[in-house]
């Protein structure tokens, strides 16, 4: 199975997907990718890996099957509140959980594991004062190891 | 009874003078390292390449700009710090929003936007906008009045949608741009601190270097007078 970034970016919708509707986060649209406006359908959650060229996956590389890899995700809420509550339920799923990545097969080929310092996340506010449709915007990025199982 | 001397003097001598050694490193260190730091944001800046689709060029020449005017750096004695908050933060990049829009006072918005309430919803705003804006000179003319804004508050807060992408015109994917610094920085700065410090340790161990040695360089002490301080008026 090659390694990919595909891979574990759906690796690690599911298993946020997962994780968060066992902490009561029910009625989310989950997304991969960067969202353009009129895709983003609240609330929702996108899981987008960072384009990345080879030299800034080989930084930290040891020989061993691990990469680097730098994800964002973006949740558009309907109130502050619930845009800085899911986004730090992110940032505790991103830290504690060790995601396994798994290949078409349905089989588990490596795991996806977090560098806790990396870990930050902001909640934006709506650009107007008064907006018709409600989006807050939170954002949580960390840099994530992917290691493969030979 | 049988006991050991262990004379500690020279090591002390060695970790004094090595204090004072590291002490000069680490500055002539931190004067080096803001000219990596500069250059390095310029170049990472520069060589997006396909990354962050959609960052306009006016914003990419603008950044560059205020990188070079006024590095995002923090200096104290012990450490250097790059935030590129510095560099302006999401409150300046929203002041370029609403451009011409029609207010609720049926004035339109001129930059800086500052929160005012809007006559249109989001919907139709954004539709007009598309339709009447972006492809003309009018889309052109909102680049260029937002960085004039940004230049005239001495501010570059295009680096913040650089970093993490805008989901509204103009659309912009977000680029893993504090990451890129950080590791280039890391890569380049790393060997010249190692060899800066393995001087010091090398000019602490010889005896001779930037600091004073012996008394002999003791600017207060004079050539004639042997053991005397010069009397200071």
């Amino acid at each position: 199975m090659p390694k990919s970034k595909y891979i574990e970016r759906r690796s690690l919708r599911n298993g946020l997907s997962a994780y968060l509707t066992a902490q009561g986060w029910t009625g989310i649209n989950y997304e991969e990718g960067f969202l353009k406006d009129e895709a983003i359908v609240v609330p929702c959650v996108s899981v987008h890996f960072m384009p990345s060229n080879f030299k800034a996956l080989q930084m930290g590389r040891d020989n061993s099957n691990s990469i680097k890899r730098v994800v964002q995700i973006d949740c558009y809420m309907e109130s502050e509140p619930r845009a800085d509550a899911i986004s730090e339920t992110i940032a505790d799923f991103i830290e504690m959980t060790t995601v396994s990545i798994k290949g078409q097969d349905n089989i588990e080929i490596g795991v996806l594991t977090s560098e806790t310092e990396t870990i930050s996340w902001q909640t934006l506010a709506p650009i107007l004062n008064k907006p018709k449709i409600i989006r807050w915007r939170a954002i949580v990025r960390a840099t994530l190891n992917a290691y493969y199982y030979d | 009874m049988l006991s050991y001397v262990i004379d500690t003097s020279d090591v002390k001598v060695f970790v004094q003078r090595m204090a004072l050694e590291s002490d000069a490193a680490t500055i002539l260190f931190f004067i080096e390292a803001r000219y990596h730091i500069q250059e390095i944001m310029v170049e990472v800046v520069e060589q997006l390449g396909g990354w962050a689709e959609g960052f306009p060029p006016d914003y990419q020449a603008h950044l560059i700009e205020q990188i070079v005017l006024n590095p995002p750096i923090v200096e104290s004695p012990d450490n250097l710090v790059v935030d590129l908050n510095l560099l302006g933060t999401y409150e300046h990049y929203s002041m370029g929003f609403h451009r011409h829009a029609i207010g609720s006072d049926n004035q339109r918005i001129e930059l800086p936007y500052t929160g005012q309430d809007l006559k249109y919803e989001e919907s139709v705003r954004t539709e007009a906008f598309e339709d009447k804006v972006v492809g003309t000179f009018l889309y052109n003319d909102t680049i260029d009045d937002r960085v004039n804004m940004w230049r005239s508050m001495g501010v570059a807060p295009e680096w913040w949608v650089l970093q993490n992408g805008s989901p509204d015109e103009p659309y912009v994917e977000p680029t893993p741009l504090e990451e890129l610094i950080s590791s280039r920085l890391q890569e380049r700065l790393t060997p010249i601190y190692n060899d800066a410090m393995q001087e010091a340790v090398n000019r602490a161990d010889q005896g001779w270097g930037t600091t004073a040695s012996g008394g002999k360089r003791h600017a207060l002490r004079s050539p004639t007078s042997k053991g005397r301080f010069i009397k200071r008026s």
